[in-house]
């Protein structure tokens, strides 16, 4: 019996030892699954891309069909104009071209903004990290804040109301979130701006210049951090509450840790590792933006660009940003695998 | 332990609410529109007029030009030899008013007219306009090796000399009632100094034409894509300076951003409120709407080929008691009144009243319900007992009506299109697609029936393409052919006499109301929307910004954006 029980234990170990990560980890194991995982973002990339070409490239018309709106500009003149300057290839042909000048950087030239596709990107970039910034590490921050707090306050009052509220807003689309706030303090109150980045006005010393600035990106700030933050916390909120029960926190209690230093410190850093993943699916909206924020309020960023793309039929454009989102994607989720990596001591050996 | 645990968090929660509330207070105490003292300015002269766009311009290169947008902005900074006069005349020269010619002078075969250049006009970078500058840009404006659109208006010109450096003579290859109009109207006078020695196909990309050098009464003073383009007074100008100081065109991301930029005040104009935007005007007491003609109509149009098959007949829309039929199931005056209130009235045909020089002789299809179902039963579309659509041989006269997205009042007059055609038993229904994907079906010619709209420029010159057998490839989408209509379309375009250009259009439109290809349905007034304290001026029906230049701002009613960077307006 001795002997049977021996070999049960053994048996056991070897499972639970199957199943440990730090069993599993080497630093070579690590490096390779990396590796892996970046070369699979580099495939990930190319063919979200190429859909994204060969389905614009699908829809009908051309960035000469809207000449047609106007009786003075003849069906003919119209197609002696697409013979001229229109690409007449075959859209294989042009997919392969693009995507040869792709793998060389080069993104060609945007038809609807009559300039070099990396140009008229560059040009809306900053616009994009301006807002998308302010509101990823706000959102971000405020999100883990309210959740812990939460989480700690199970049960309470104060609790339910604020897991209703944040229920409510996690629940509404951001752009109908933008819309209510630019009725009630553009529209209503006249408090603030509906939208753009500028009222023109000149010769402003620099405090003008940043009230303007403050102006005018508040209610853009405010529809993205407002819902970001409920979804964050919602998150946040659900992972302390993982880390509430666990033994080491019954341990450092018993030591006479603070419950201040046990929630914001014990349990927060392991609450986080969560969070690390989600912040990595929020990468690629730092550049790509939110198209429809963007649209409600007239803000000249990297969406506003994409949807002028669309509507001009700019294949290159389009595909380039589509690249861009997706190559965001792929790295915000690399990024999250190495912090992982580093900030979970399971994982390190 | 918890205790204090709890108010450290009440402490934190305190401070960061203290912080947002700081923040917002900061962000809006400062309100930039308030008005500035009435010290700033005492004349009327002076302001920044901002007028929001709904999207950005796309050319900034006159011969390329092909929306109104881009018009509105090239029309301030550049100058044509003449413009045309209130009453949109194209017949001759009657009524066009100066412009860069001071005088012309036309040959007594009337194959030839010679324009004479101000001595005093000038390009904004200080060098005399002259007769070569016309002569480059009638070049500029043919030749097919850049991406012009509006060659086809000139082709009757044959070429340009210049005896001289003041003078500029047109040669024409035939008379037509519209020389004058094609040497003046289409062209946009362009500097040759700055653009003769780039490649033609480069010109409209290249760096010179994106910063626009004129002669207009504005001059081009910056571009922030996406966002803005700005001008400023040119205050040398030979015709004046233009009596505000500053003009931003402030691109905003759609039509609805740039009516809510009005309202909140960021910006003065919008050339076109929605009409079901209207009733926020009156609450807004510094708000006022400023309608204007417009040369344009809607209609619905029925595709009188099969959409499955060109080459047969559409078995609902090629009898033409069907057509007539459906369009006395239509009350014209209440649906217009419906959906645009007093800014629209029934259309005549397929040009706009103000064009047309004899509205009233025309013999309109009659609103007429029960006409509309007698005519119906008298073309074989049966309604059979408890049903609601008619049939004929076993097909159910049901047909879809597409429209682009983009027209919130073709939309809404859809709906009211779907009621009443219930009403003699056709089935409709409606859809809105997204603008290229419309143009596209439409050039496909795979539709039943289409509500689209039209502007038509002075003279009426795109008839041809839009109902005569000439555009069945092109822009008759709905592909209208009578060859009676065609002759007298010619030939009314190329009489000589109004009184038999007028005779010729009557007998050309009353075909084709008769005919009924489609339901004219209505011409509606513009509504501008604009601050209180702009004036405008003139307001033409082809070009409200025609007289930009004249729009002042009152001047006890100046905000800060109105402050000058000194030497913007010289």
């Amino acid at each position: 019996m001795v002997l049977r029980s021996r070999r049960l234990d053994h048996r056991r170990q070897q499972a639970a030892t199957a199943r440990s990560p730090v069993a599993r980890s080497s630093p070579l194991n690590t490096f390779t699954r990396l590796l892996a995982r970046f070369a699979q973002g580099v495939v990930v990339v190319i063919i979200a891309s190429s859909v994204a070409f060969l389905l614009s490239r699908m829809l009908p018309g051309d960035e000469f069909t809207a000449l047609l709106s106007s009786p003075n500009i003849s069906a003919e003149r119209v197609e002696q104009l697409r013979a001229q300057f229109g690409d007449n290839t075959s859209w294989l042909h042009q997919y392969f071209v693009w995507l040869g000048s792709l793998l060389h950087g080069d993104l060609l030239w945007s038809k609807s903004q009559r300039e070099p596709v990396t140009q008229a990107i560059a040009r809306a970039l900053p616009h994009t990290l301006q807002l998308m910034g302010l509101a990823f590490s706000t959102s971000i921050i405020g999100g883990i804040l309210l959740g812990t707090w939460q989480a700690t306050r199970q049960g309470s009052v104060a609790e339910r109301i604020a897991s209703g509220v944040t229920f409510t807003i996690f629940s509404l689309p951001d752009f109908w979130v933008a819309m209510l706030l630019q009725l009630i303090f553009a529209f209503s109150l006249g408090w603030l701006p509906f939208g753009g980045k500028t009222d023109f006005s000149q010769n402003l010393t620099v405090v003008e210049l940043i009230q303007q600035q403050f102006r005018y990106t508040l209610l853009p700030w405010a529809s993205l951090t407002l819902v970001d933050v409920a979804v964050f916390a919602r998150y946040q909120r659900a992972a302390v509450r993982d880390v509430l029960g666990q033994q080491f926190l019954r341990t450092a209690r018993a030591k006479g840790v603070p419950e201040s230093d046990i929630t914001w410190k014990h349990t927060l850093r392991v609450a986080l590792l969560p969070m690390i993943t989600i912040t990595g699916m929020y990468f690629p909206a730092l550049l790509v933006g939110a198209i429809l924020i963007e649209t409600v309020f007239s803000w000249p960023g990297v969406g506003q660009l994409l949807i002028k793309a669309v509507e001009g039929r700019d294949y290159f454009l389009v595909s380039s940003i589509v690249v861009i989102g997706s190559a965001m994607t792929a790295l915000g989720s690399f990024l999250a695998d190495v912090t992982r990596e580093f900030a979970d001591p399971r994982l390190r050996t | 332990m918890i205790r204090n645990s709890r108010s450290v968090n009440a402490s934190v929660a305190c401070r960061f609410a203290a912080a947002l509330l700081s923040v917002v207070v900061f962000a809006s105490c400062t309100d930039t529109a308030k008005p500035l003292p009435d010290s700033v300015r005492s004349d009327a002269l002076g302001g920044t007029l901002v007028i929001a766009l709904p999207r950005d311009a796309k050319w900034l290169y006159p011969p390329k030009v092909d929306q109104t947008l881009d018009f509105a902005i090239i029309g301030s900074i550049y100058d044509k030899l003449a413009d045309i006069g209130d009453a949109l005349n194209t017949t001759g020269d009657a009524g066009f008013e100066h412009r860069l010619a001071e005088s012309w002078k036309w040959a007594s075969d009337s194959l030839s007219i010679g324009f004479k250049i101000r001595a005093d006009a000038k390009f904004h970078d200080g060098v005399p306009v002259r007769a070569e500058d016309v002569r480059f840009t009638f070049r500029a404006y043919t030749d097919t090796r850049g991406q012009t659109v509006n060659e086809s208006y000139l082709s009757n010109i044959d070429s340009v000399s210049i005896p001289d450096s003041l003078t500029a003579v047109f040669w024409f290859k035939r008379r037509t009632p519209q020389q004058f109009f094609d040497a003046t109207y289409q062209m946009f006078i362009l500097p040759s100094h700055l653009l003769a020695d780039i490649p033609i196909e480069e010109l409209g990309t290249d760096s010179v034409t994106a910063n626009p050098v004129g002669s207009g009464r504005f001059r081009y003073s910056g571009r922030v894509p996406q966002q803005s383009i700005e001008m400023i007074s040119d205050t040398g100008n030979y015709r004046k300076r233009a009596k505000v100081d500053r003009v931003v065109w402030a691109v905003n991301a759609n039509v609805q951003g740039a009516a809510l930029s009005v309202f909140s005040g960021d910006a003065d104009f919008f050339e076109k409120l929605q009409p079901d935007d209207l009733d926020k005007v009156p609450k807004n007491p510094d708000l006022k709407i400023v309608p204007y003609m417009q040369a344009g109509y809607s209609y619905l149009g029925f595709n009188l080929r099969s959409p499955q098959d060109h080459t047969k007949p559409n078995p609902l829309f090629s009898d033409v008691r069907v057509r007539r039929a459906l369009t006395m199931a239509v009350d014209r005056v209440a649906s217009a009144r419906s959906v645009l209130d007093t800014f629209a009235r029934p259309a005549i045909g397929p040009a706009p009243r103000m064009m047309f020089p004899n509205p009233d002789s025309l013999t309109q299809i009659p609103f007429d319900v029960v006409h509309a179902r007698a005519l119906l039963d008298t073309a074989g579309w049966i309604l059979e007992p408890g049903k609601d659509v008619r049939t004929k041989n076993g097909v159910p006269l049901a047909f879809e009506i597409v429209m682009p997205n983009t027209s919130r009042p073709r939309i809404a007059y859809a709906d009211l299109l779907v009621q009443q055609f219930r009403g003699v038993g056709a089935a409709a229904t409606s859809r809105a697609i997204e603008g290229q994907v419309w143009y596209q079906m439409m050039l496909d010619h795979k539709f039943d029936a289409t509500l689209g709209a039209w502007n038509v420029t002075p003279g009426m010159r795109g008839l041809p393409q839009t109902w005569g057998s000439r555009g069945m490839t092109g822009q008759n989408y709905q592909t209208y052919s009578r060859a009676a209509f065609d002759a007298d379309v010619d030939a009314a375009l190329g009489s000589m006499v109004p009184a038999t250009a007028g005779r010729l259009w009557n007998r050309a439109f009353q075909q084709i109301i008769d005919d009924a290809p489609s339901i004219f349905l209505y011409e509606e007034r513009a509504i501008g929307l604009m601050q209180k304290r702009v004036n405008p001026a003139r307001m033409r029906a082809d070009a409200w910004y025609s007289d930009l230049a004249d729009w002042t701002i009152d001047a006890n009613k100046r905000l800060p954006r109105d402050r000058q960077s000194p030497g913007a307006a010289r």
